[in-house]
This record gives C-alpha cells, structure tokens and sequence, in this order.
C-alpha cells in the first residue's frame, strides 16, 4: 500500500469527520488525490497535528476528527498522545520508516504502541504529487464547512 | 523601572496590579478555553480557570489553541517565558501562516536579580523574543488588566498572535 491509498482507505473509512493532516507528503498527496470538504491540511507545524486535532475535538465535541501523521511527525509530536485517547477522535500513523519529504532520510524505528494510535505501513515513495493549495484557501475551505457543520 | 515593592523575605518585585482571583477573572470574561504549561508564578490563577487543558510542552499548547480556534473558541495560552524557545515553529507555521489569532499570557522570569540562575538568559530576552516572533505585546506592569481585553481585540480582531506579560510581582503569587 502505498501513501495514497492509505490515506484514501482512511477517508473512505471516516466519510463525516475533520481530518487533519502533518504537513509534508502527507498533506500534499491527501490534497491532489483525496480533497474533500472537511479536511485540513498543515503545511508545517511539524509534529503539531495530534495537538491541532485534539484542539479541534475540545472545541466541537459533536464532530467526530480524525488525525494523518507521517512516523516522522508522529514521533516529534509524541508528547501530546498524553491527551489519548479521546472518544471521537482517530490518530493514524503512515509509516515507511523514513522522512519521505525531505528525501527518504531514514528516521528513527516507530516502535511505538498506544491503543489509541493506528499505525499502517506504507511503501516508500511518492507519487509525485503538485504543492498543496495556499494557506489562506486550506483555511477558508476548512472554515466553510465547519461552520456549515453545527 | 517602576517603584518595587518587597515581599516578605526582603525581596524586590514588581508592584501589584492585580489578585490573581481578579487576573482569572478577567481573563475568563474574554476566553472561553485555556491550555498551557504550568508556571509558579500562576499557582493561584490555574485553578479559577475552566476548561483547562494541561499540554506537555509550550508548542503543542500553542497547536492545541490552533485547533480550538479552528473550531470556533477564543483560546488561552498560559506559559513560563522559557516556553518562548519551544514554540517558535508552531507559532510561524500555524498562527501566522494561517492567518488566526492567539494570547498567551507568559509570565516574565528572570529579571530581578535574586531569582534564580536557570531565568537570567531568558529574563534579559523576553520582550526581544516576542518582537523576533512577530507577537504583540501587551505588558500587565503598563496598563493593568486592561491589558487582557487589550490582547483579545488584537488577537481576535485582527487574526495574529499576542502576548499578555505578567512581571514577577505583578500577581499574588
């Protein structure tokens, strides 16, 4: 399985939900092959995107959020699965083992376990996908549904 | 420098503004969500304040006030000033590259010369730091606790970052 088709297995899975994904390929592959209303993309922040669902969850406890990490965000933002579990909020780990963005540099073993944490290996690689969108159009998309959500 | 007052070890501090009842207060009339990293300087505000959501580190505080706000909250940040030197990365690849507004109040450590050691580099670059990072200051010492609201219509009028800055002194601590 590679980036892709985990992500789109995750979408697939949470039709519904916020979804908040780590800047990097994460973010870059879910925009170009899985955009949906609903999801937000951080463009950096690395490690931040547990935190910024979790935060997303306290402030619209009727949504259900979901959380796309990469192992390498993952493992920067570990910190903040002291907050896990949270009912209603599902946290995925993509991992290939390597920092994919910034060149398939190996990273650290995630030999992490929580049972509030999905992890699912991925093949290395990228499908080569164009930027993500702006920041100001990740916002203003992600706003209008939320708002239209309540 | 204002006129120091001394507590009751013969130390020199800042004059007080404020109870830190009456700092809670306040701060709960124009924020409806507070995070941080606990700080001894507000030993007796954290316990006025509801909801609060304790973080293990300043930048996933600052992350966690992201998504708060992403959801509709007027979030707050309460941090040591060391704090500062973790939250950089999220404070310019959240807040300001999105454009959304966030206060913190952080508490300025290390500018009297008998507190200890550990506060002294970040006593000395405090106001400094905040300017590096783009964060407004409001400072508790100049204008009282106007300075709350002060931060609130800035952050939340205008979608950037502020700082609330509370000197040693400034709240019963």
């Amino acid at each position: 399985m590679n980036r892709v088709e985990g992500i789109k297995e995750i979408v697939t899975r949470h039709p519904r939900a916020a979804i908040v994904f780590s800047n990097g390929l994460t973010s870059r592959e879910a925009s170009f092959a899985a955009d949906r209303p609903g999801n937000f993309y951080l463009l950096h922040g690395m490690g931040e995107a547990l935190s910024v669902g979790i935060g997303l969850k306290l402030a619209r406890p009727d949504l259900e959020v979901v959380v796309v990490d990469g192992d390498g965000n993952a493992a920067m933002g570990l910190a903040a699965s002291a907050l896990l579990p949270m009912t209603g909020l599902h946290y995925y780990v993509l991992d290939n083992d390597v920092y994919e963005t910034t060149g398939s540099q190996p990273a650290s073993r995630f030999n992490f376990k929580h049972a509030a944490m999905a992890v699912i290996e991925i093949e290395k690689g990228t499908i080569g996908a164009p930027l993500p969108p702006t920041p100001e159009k990740i916002k203003a998309d992600f706003l209008k549904w939320i708002n239209s959500n309540r | 420098m204002p006129e120091m007052r001394k507590d009751e070890r013969g130390r020199e501090l800042f004059p007080l503004v404020c109870s830190a009842a009456d700092l809670a207060a306040t701060l709960l009339r124009q924020y409806d969500y507070f995070t941080g990293v606990p700080d001894s300087m507000f030993r007796k505000v954290l316990p006025h304040l509801q909801p609060y959501v304790p973080m293990p580190r300043e930048n996933h505080a600052l992350a966690l006030a992201f998504g708060l706000r992403l959801g509709g909250k007027r979030p707050c940040l309460l941090i040591q000033n060391s704090g500062l030197g973790l939250l950089g990365d999220a404070l310019f690849g959240l807040h300001h590259l999105y454009k959304t507004g966030v206060v913190m109040v952080v508490t300025w450590r290390g500018e009297l010369p008998w507190e200890e050691p550990q506060h002294h580099h970040w006593g000395a670059k405090t106001g400094e730091f905040l300017s590096v990072l783009n964060v407004k200051s409001f400072d508790l010492q100049e204008t009282g606790l106007n300075a709350v609201a002060q931060a609130a219509t800035y952050a939340y009028g205008k979608n950037q970052p502020a700082a609330i800055l509370v000197h040693r002194g400034n709240v019963d601590e």
